[in-house]
C-alpha cells in the first residue's frame, strides 16, 4: 500500500528531539525525507470567526481583563490553531490541497475564516 | 400502516431512544439507523437526534456529516423525504449543507437547559403541518451551541420564503431573528434546537411537542 519509501532512518512523524527544552506537542519542523521528489510541508491553519460574527468567548475574555488590571485591551477574538504535515509534489499543489481542506472541513465558511501558513521543510532526494 | 421513523445513531448521539419512545407513544414505529451504514433501510422519515455526534470535535456536526449514512440521508432528503434534525441533528444538517446557516455558541456562553416558548410561524413544513400559526408551544432546550446565525441574504430568503418554522417567544441564546427552527426550500427538511420528543407527556412537564411529532408522522406516511 505504501507509495513512499523512507530513505533515512528519520521517523515519519516529527518527534520531540529534546524534550528538556521543548514542550511536548509544540509545533516542530518534520524531518522525513522521501526518495521520489515528494516534499513534506508543515502546515498551520488558524481558524477565526469571520468579521462581524459575534464572538462570545472573545467578549467574555475582554470583559475580564480590566479586573486583572489589564486596561486598554480591545478586539479580543478567539480561534483555533490546527497543525499538520502534508505530502505534496510542490508548494502550489500543497496550497491548493490545504485551501480545499479548509473550505470543506476545517472551517465552516458561514461563520469562520482560515489563515494558512505553509512551510517547506525538506527537499529531496537525499541519501 | 404505522409510519416508520429511522433515527440516526452516531457515536455520541444521546437522544435516539427519546425520539423512538415519542414516536411509539404517538402510534409510529421507530428504528435505529447506524451512522456507519450507507443506507437507511425501509423508513418513511428520518430523524437526526440530539447529542454530541463524534464528540462534537472540530465543530458540532463537522465530522458527522462525513459518516456513511449521511449520503443516504441526503439522497432521501433530495427525493422529498421528511428529515428532521433536533438540536445536534440541526447542527449536523447545517454542516451537511441540507439547511443553510450555522449554529454558534450561545450568547452569554451558558449551557442552556430549560423550557422555552416557541411560536409556530408556518404550518407548511413536515414539523408543523398539524399545528396552527401563532400557536405557542412549551418545549425544552438543552444546548451550548444553539445560536442560529446566517448571512443577511440567507435571512432575507428564509423570511420571504416563509421558511422560519419556529421562533422563540423569549430568545434564550442570541439566535438571529429569534429563530428556533427552519426548513429547506422543499419544506421537507427541518432543523430546530428545542427537543419536541421531550415534551410528549405531562409527566415530562409538557405535552406541547405532541403536535410537532404528529406532524412528522403524518408527513412520513405521505412522503417518498
Amino acid at each position: 500500500m505504501a507509495r513512499w519509501r523512507l530513505t533515512s532512518s528519520a521517523p515519519l512523524v516529527p518527534h520531540v528531539a529534546d524534550a528538556g527544552d521543548r514542550a511536548v506537542g509544540e509545533f516542530m519542523d518534520p524531518v522525513t525525507v522521501w526518495d521520489d521528489g515528494t516534499m513534506l510541508f508543515s502546515v498551520k491553519v488558524d481558524v477565526t470567526l469571520r468579521e462581524g460574527v459575534a464572538d462570545p468567548q472573545g467578549a467574555t475574555i475582554e470583559r475580564s481583563l480590566p479586573h486583572l488590571g489589564f486596561d486598554g485591551v480591545r478586539g479580543v477574538r478567539v480561534g483555533k490553531s490546527i497543525h499538520f504535515e502534508l505530502e505534496s509534489t510542490d508548494a502550489s499543489s500543497a496550497r491548493r490541497e490545504v485551501d480545499e481542506l479548509c473550505a470543506r472541513f476545517l472551517t465552516n465558511p458561514v461563520i469562520e475564516d482560515a489563515s494558512v501558513t505553509i512551510g517547506e521543510t525538506t527537499s529531496s532526494p537525499v541519501g | 400502516m404505522a409510519a416508520r421513523i429511522g433515527v440516526v445513531l452516531f457515536p455520541g448521539s444521546n437522544c435516539e431512544h427519546d425520539v423512538i419512545e415519542a414516536v411509539r407513544l404517538l402510534g409510529g414505529e421507530g428504528q435505529i439507523c447506524w451512522h456507519g451504514d450507507d443506507h437507511l433501510g425501509d423508513v418513511d422519515a428520518v430523524v437526526i437526534p440530539g447529542g454530541f455526534a463524534h464528540g462534537d470535535y472540530l465543530r458540532p456536526g463537522a465530522i458527522a456529516r462525513f459518516s456513511p449514512i449521511m449520503g443516504a440521508v441526503s439522497e432521501f432528503a433530495h427525493a422529498g423525504g421528511a428529515v428532521l434534525g433536533i438540536c445536534n441533528g440541526f447542527q449536523v444538517l447545517t454542516e451537511a449543507g441540507l439547511l443553510p446557516g450555522a449554529l454558534q455558541k450561545n450568547r452569554g456562553l451558558k449551557f442552556l437547559c430549560t423550557t422555552v416558548g416557541l411560536r409556530v410561524e408556518t404550518t407548511n413544513s413536515i414539523l408543523t403541518n398539524a399545528a396552527e400559526v401563532g400557536q405557542v408551544l412549551r418545549v425544552p432546550i438543552n444546548h451550548f451551541e444553539g445560536s442560529y446565525t446566517c448571512s443577511e441574504e440567507t435571512l432575507a430568503e428564509l423570511r420571504t420564503q416563509d421558511r422560519v418554522v419556529l421562533r422563540y417567544t423569549d430568545n434564550p441564546n442570541g439566535s438571529v431573528d429569534d429563530i428556533a427552527g427552519i426548513c429547506n426550500e422543499g419544506r421537507n427538511v427541518v432543523g430546530l434546537m428545542p427537543h419536541p420528543e421531550r415534551a410528549v407527556s405531562s409527566l415530562l412537564g409538557s405535552e406541547d411537542g405532541v403536535v410537532l411529532i404528529e406532524s412528522l408522522l403524518s408527513s412520513a406516511s405521505v412522503s417518498v
